[in-house]
């Protein structure tokens, strides 16, 4: 365990809080799309100290594509919210 | 423990505290729009205290410079995406985005 | 970033410096590729090379299909130093806000605010410039621009902790 691994998996549980408002009962799907954003952000931040906690490098691609996929989905479903669903 | 190992460790915290107060918002604030804000510091100052601690430890090796362009990616992309979202949620609430008379400053 | 002068300019017409733009678009991808992958080695030169070319060539036909066009000028650019200061700061008063209401159960209210600015034009540096006005002003976290508006020359935003009604636009845009 180093302290990577330890920050890494206390930031995990800042999804708690985004779970809970996503699947909560009285969440707008709006209110949906941003926890959902917020835990790509922190998703992307969790493989990156992954990655130095593991020493895997490989990680580090992961956490790269992240971060490009999340802009992606977010666009996406911004754009279906405002037209569509 | 090195002086290294203390900078990185308190970054680290910072971080971690920033993406829990952010998340905590998310939680605790009831207006979608209030709600928004919360991104800002998640995706700037949070991934900027832990670039800087990979940076440290790394120092510019590939992983460092992986790790700047994940964490440059995320500061870029941030606001592009609360736009969207905010515009989305603008125009579910009123069916456009464009201001209402009292939203406008230069209004007397 | 906000600018006096009015670009209503159409498109520019480059099909003059296509092969340069190529291979900007090539240097950039083949750093980027060596960059990653960080072995300086024969075949991995050899892959850049060839993964760059693809990759500017893909580029190249995006950027000739694009609609609206994005020409930002530098000196737009080179005033992103001013934001980092402006983050942090902003940063400090929303996390302030959540702990006052956390602590003190102070209410929150964000407001919308719209303002007159000089964002109209058709040009592809009109449009570079709303992009960036947007982006410069989005990445702070107590506002975000909810939409431009380029035909009335309108911005309107939201902001977590809002100011002075009247000061809005001076507070905002003094930032940038």
């Amino acid at each position: 365990m180093n302290v990577w691994l330890i920050a890494a998996t206390v930031l995990l549980l800042s999804l708690l809080p985004c779970g809970l408002v996503c699947y909560g009962r009285n969440s707008s799907p709006i209110d949906r799309l941003i926890s959902f954003e917020l835990a790509s952000a922190i998703d992307t931040l969790v493989f990156l100290l992954l990655a130095q906690g593991f020493g895997r490098d490989v990680y580090f691609d992961l956490a790269l594509a992240l971060a490009l996929l999340s802009l992606a989905g977010g666009l996406v479903f911004s754009h279906f919210m405002e037209r569509w669903v | 423990m090195s002086v290294r190992d203390i900078v990185v460790a308190l970054l680290l915290f910072g971080a971690v505290a920033v993406e829990l107060a952010c998340a905590l918002a998310l939680f605790v604030v009831k207006d979608s729009f209030d709600r928004l804000h919360f991104l800002g510091p998640a995706a700037t100052l949070g991934p900027l205290l832990v670039v800087t601690a990979l940076v440290v430890e790394n120092s510019l090796s590939t992983n460092g410079v992986k790790a700047i362009l994940t964490g440059g990616l995320l500061l870029l992309t941030g606001p592009i995406v609360t736009h969207a979202t905010a515009r989305a949620a603008r125009v579910r609430q009123f069916g456009h985005w464009e201001p209402l008379p009292f939203e406008e400053v230069d209004r007397d | 970033m906000a600018e006096r002068d009015r670009n209503t300019e159409g498109e520019s017409g480059r099909d003059g410096p296509k092969a340069r733009l190529w291979l900007t678009w090539w240097i950039a991808f083949f750093i980027s590729y060596m960059l990653l992958v960080g072995a300086w080695v024969a075949e991995e030169l050899i892959a850049a090379a060839i993964v760059a070319a693809v990759s500017a060539t893909v580029a190249e036909v995006v950027r000739v299909q694009d609609v609206r066009r994005f020409r930002p000028r530098l000196r737009w650019v080179l005033r992103a130093y001013r934001l980092p200061p402006s983050i942090l700061s902003d940063c400090g008063v929303v996390f302030r806000a959540l702990w006052r209401h956390l602590v003190k159960h102070e209410e929150i209210n964000g407001a919308f605010r719209a303002f007159r600015l000089p964002v109209g034009g058709t040009g592809e540096r009109a449009a570079a410039r709303r992009a960036l006005l947007n982006a410069a002003i989005s990445i702070t976290p107590n506002t975000y621009v909810v939409g431009i508006d380029e035909k009335n020359e309108v911005v309107l935003v939201h902001q977590l902790v809002p100011g002075e009604r009247s000061l809005a636009r001076e507070e905002i845009m003094g930032k940038l």
